[in-house]
């Protein structure tokens, strides 16, 4: 009986004694996931000072492991993309979308097409994309899935794998780009910024792939909070959080994301997320 | 022929080149934590290896009780990743998921290939007992200890499979080596890449100078030591996994909606139906084809066929076994194009390797007259007939190893039932991926009932 009495307690130590006080965060960038550790740890560090509680990062790498991770409590802030925010938030009750980038308030995907197509640059997406095969970006990515989808179930009336004669999931934006650029496969549809990013840095040869189509503008990445850590971290924690990442203006740290600045953003802002995500029945 | 196997025009010369040129001047110098990233990947491998070969080896005199085979199937026929993915909903991103999600799958393998081992071993020492002996006696000391160097030969070999199972959970985000691979890789870091992939040869060719049997007990300490444990075992996330969670969406809520429990099963039908088809096409053509690449690779990592020059074979053999399907299936991609073909050349040319690697291994054991002959002739004349049994019963394991590997490749629009599993998981649809991953053991399992049986009537008829 003692025996057990001393494991329970033990145990309970275990769960709810060590870190109580630890602040953790977790973020997946979309572009550049290289050095997460040293680039983060800096926010980390920014953010710790700011709050006067102990913060630390947590390396995830994909989308459903850092809704899982912010779900069971080992993160309690984190910078989510549009889909796997309003995922998150439906997954934990009482959390909160606080802040975003200020790119993220007008983003949008690039559709892109190999040369050989012919597909050229064009107001509407064009119809005859239709029977060529077609590479999104990560299964679980809001501009390199979720939005291009619900833009083609728009303009086609039908699933992409309906649509184009072949589908797939390159799990990656630079990779599609890649993928797209040497041509096996034809059309494709990438974030914009890794485009615009990968095309200032030379990696992109405009002979062989090339944009067509820019999507109507939408919500992305944000920075979103549990609920219940003004129980843990005091009254106002949240609008404390909230503050120093409104406030966040060294540029170091702005490239880590890489947004120019974040700016207020509020559960509401993702509704469209939310109805395209019921729609296509990725929630 | 049924599968899908288009052929389509790429330009993929400077992609490849970029590769090629990447795996030539590799860089380490960017990568960060790189001591830690190989220590973990290791400690990873050994502990789960040590725990699934002590499981595995006392389920072994059970594995004949169809409810035991059963369950064995049942864990080993999902991959990995997807049991890191399920530990995680319970265990979260700790060194426990990591751990459980190598060893549950490799214990069932274990306690399959133990057992067949052990089968295999003389069936003489029953009479050599006098008097009243034990049965765990008679198993320990007739079985155990006379097909000893089988077994801790593939133990060892299953401890290689470790570092690559290691290696791929980095994927999910655990901080194995394949965390820093995956991200290079898909970034077009070739340098990086290029970089870890030698070093994850080097890693697996230098085993046999540093795994020695002595100093495991030591590694092993200091593995356990090193992994960090935060045992947080939160028994509410195990409960709303198995009561919520995995739970189909209709039947959640206390008003059942026909209608949508009716298009729920239609949905995952539909799926498994899909998936099932897919996946039996793709592993077939990638078993025919691992089995005409092995035939050729074998002999070229055999010291009785090559002599010195096996070494080269042995190099080739590390490289292709050792690198991620993925990353083979990428670049074959990229040369013809998105279709179910990358995918068989890829699972062909990596499982190719491993059998190859184990047959050759098996045929340098064994004994050769004086007047043996040599090169092409030994190969064709002796000692390929003579390793045929080895090769058929390599084949027939990797062969669910094929099935479930095939999910890693939803990159070539190919998809099987890991595919919509990896969906399921990514969606965070955990009732679907449960009726899915239940579908693809049930097909493992099939056909490996089917395996066995037509083993069966070969040595009947044979």
């Amino acid at each position: 009986m003692m025996k057990s009495i001393f494991f329970i307690v033990c145990a309970w130590l275990l769960v709810f004694g060590a870190n109580a006080t630890t602040f953790t965060f977790t973020a997946i960038p979309d572009q550049d996931e290289t050095q997460l550790n040293t680039r983060f740890g800096k926010v980390a560090e920014y953010l710790s000072q700011q709050l006067n509680v102990d913060v630390r990062y947590v390396p995830v790498k994909s989308y459903s492991a850092a809704i899982t991770a912010f779900r069971n409590n080992q993160v309690q802030l984190a910078w989510f993309g549009g889909l796997s925010g309003v995922k998150a938030r439906h997954l934990v009750p009482n959390s909160v979308a606080i802040a975003q980038g200020y790119e993220d308030q007008f983003f949008k995907s690039y559709f892109i097409a190999h040369h050989s197509t012919g597909f050229k640059l064009a107001g509407q997406l064009p119809l005859n994309i239709a029977d060529s095969s077609f590479t999104f970006g990560s299964k679980g990515s809001t501009s390199g899935r979720l939005m291009p989808e619900y833009f083609l179930r728009q303009r086609f009336n039908q699933p992409p794998n309906k649509i184009f004669n072949r589908v797939g999931f390159s799990g990656d934006h630079s990779r599609t780009i890649a993928l797209v650029q040497s041509g096996a496969w034809q059309v494709g549809v990438v974030n914009y910024a890794v485009w615009e990013q990968e095309l200032a840095s030379g990696k992109i040869d405009l002979n062989k792939v090339n944009v067509i189509w820019t999507t109507p503008t939408y919500p992305d990445y944000q920075w979103t909070i549990r609920g219940d850590v003004e129980q843990r971290f005091g009254k106002r924690f949240i609008e404390r959080v909230t503050d120093a990442l409104l406030t966040m203006d060294d540029p170091d740290l702005l490239k880590s994301f890489p947004r120019q600045k974040f700016v207020p953003a509020t559960n509401a802002d993702y509704d469209s997320v939310k109805q395209v995500a019921k729609a296509i029945k990725l929630l | 022929m049924l599968a899908d196997i288009e052929l389509s025009q790429t330009d993929p010369v400077d992609e490849l080149s970029r590769i090629f040129w990447g795996i030539l001047t590799p860089d380490l110098s960017q990568t960060e934590d790189l001591i830690a990233t190989i220590a973990t990947t290791l400690c990873f491998a050994l502990v789960a290896i040590c725990l699934s070969a002590i499981v595995g080896l006392a389920i072994s005199p059970f594995h004949h009780l169809w409810w035991v085979n059963g369950i064995c199937t049942f864990v080993r026929s999902i991959h990995e990743l997807f049991w890191a993915l399920i530990f995680l909903q319970i265990f979260g991103l700790s060194s426990l998921t990591g751990v459980l999600a190598i060893a549950l799958p490799y214990a069932g393998t274990f306690a399959r290939v133990y057992r067949d081992i052990l089968d295999q071993g003389s069936v003489d020492f029953n009479q050599a007992f006098c008097g009243r002996v034990s049965g765990v006696s008679k198993w320990l000391y007739g079985g155990v200890a006379q097909c000893w160097p089988a077994l801790t030969r593939y133990t060892r070999y299953r401890f290689e499979c470790g570092l690559r199972s290691a290696t791929v959970l980095g994927f999910i985000g655990l901080p194995t080596i394949g965390y820093y691979l995956e991200t290079a890789f898909s970034q077009g870091l070739y340098h990086q890449a290029g970089g870890l992939l030698l070093l994850f040869y080097g890693v697996i060719a230098t085993i046999k100078y540093w795994l020695k049997a002595m100093l495991i007990p030591v590694y092993l300490v200091l593995a356990i030591l090193y992994l960090p444990w935060k045992l947080s075992i939160e028994w509410q996330y195990i409960w709303r996994f198995i009561s919520e969670d995995i739970v189909p969406s209709p039947l959640r809520s206390t008003l059942i909606d026909w209608q949508e429990w009716h298009s729920w099963w239609v949905d995952v039908a539909q799926q498994v139906f899909n998936g099932g088809w897919a996946t039996l096409m793709l592993s077939f053509a990638a078993l025919l084809l691992s089995a005409v690449l092995t035939l050729i690779l074998w002999p070229l990592a055999s010291k009785a066929i090559c002599r010195r020059g096996y070494m080269v074979g042995h190099g080739l053999l590390i490289v292709l076994r050792s690198t991620p399907e993925l990353i083979i299936a990428f670049m074959v991609m990229l040369v013809i194009g998105p279709s179910m073909l990358p995918a068989i050349i890829a699972l062909a040319l990596h499982n190719s390797a491993i059998i190859a690697y184990l047959l050759a291994r098996t045929a340098d054991q064994l004994p050769l007259r004086h007047d043996k002959s040599s090169g092409l002739n030994l190969w064709a004349y002796e000692l390929q007939p003579r390793i045929y049994p080895s090769f058929i019963a390599f084949l027939c394991y990797r062969f669910e190893i094929i099935l479930r590997e095939s999910a890693m490749l939803g990159i070539l629009g190919v998809t099987t039932l890991g595919f919509y599993i990896d969906s399921a998981f990514e969606a965070m649809f955990f009732d679907v991926a449960m009726m899915l991953i239940l579908a693809s053991a049930l097909l493992n399992m099939i056909v490996s009932y089917c395996a066995s049986r037509l083993n069966r009537s070969r040595q009947l008829f044979g």
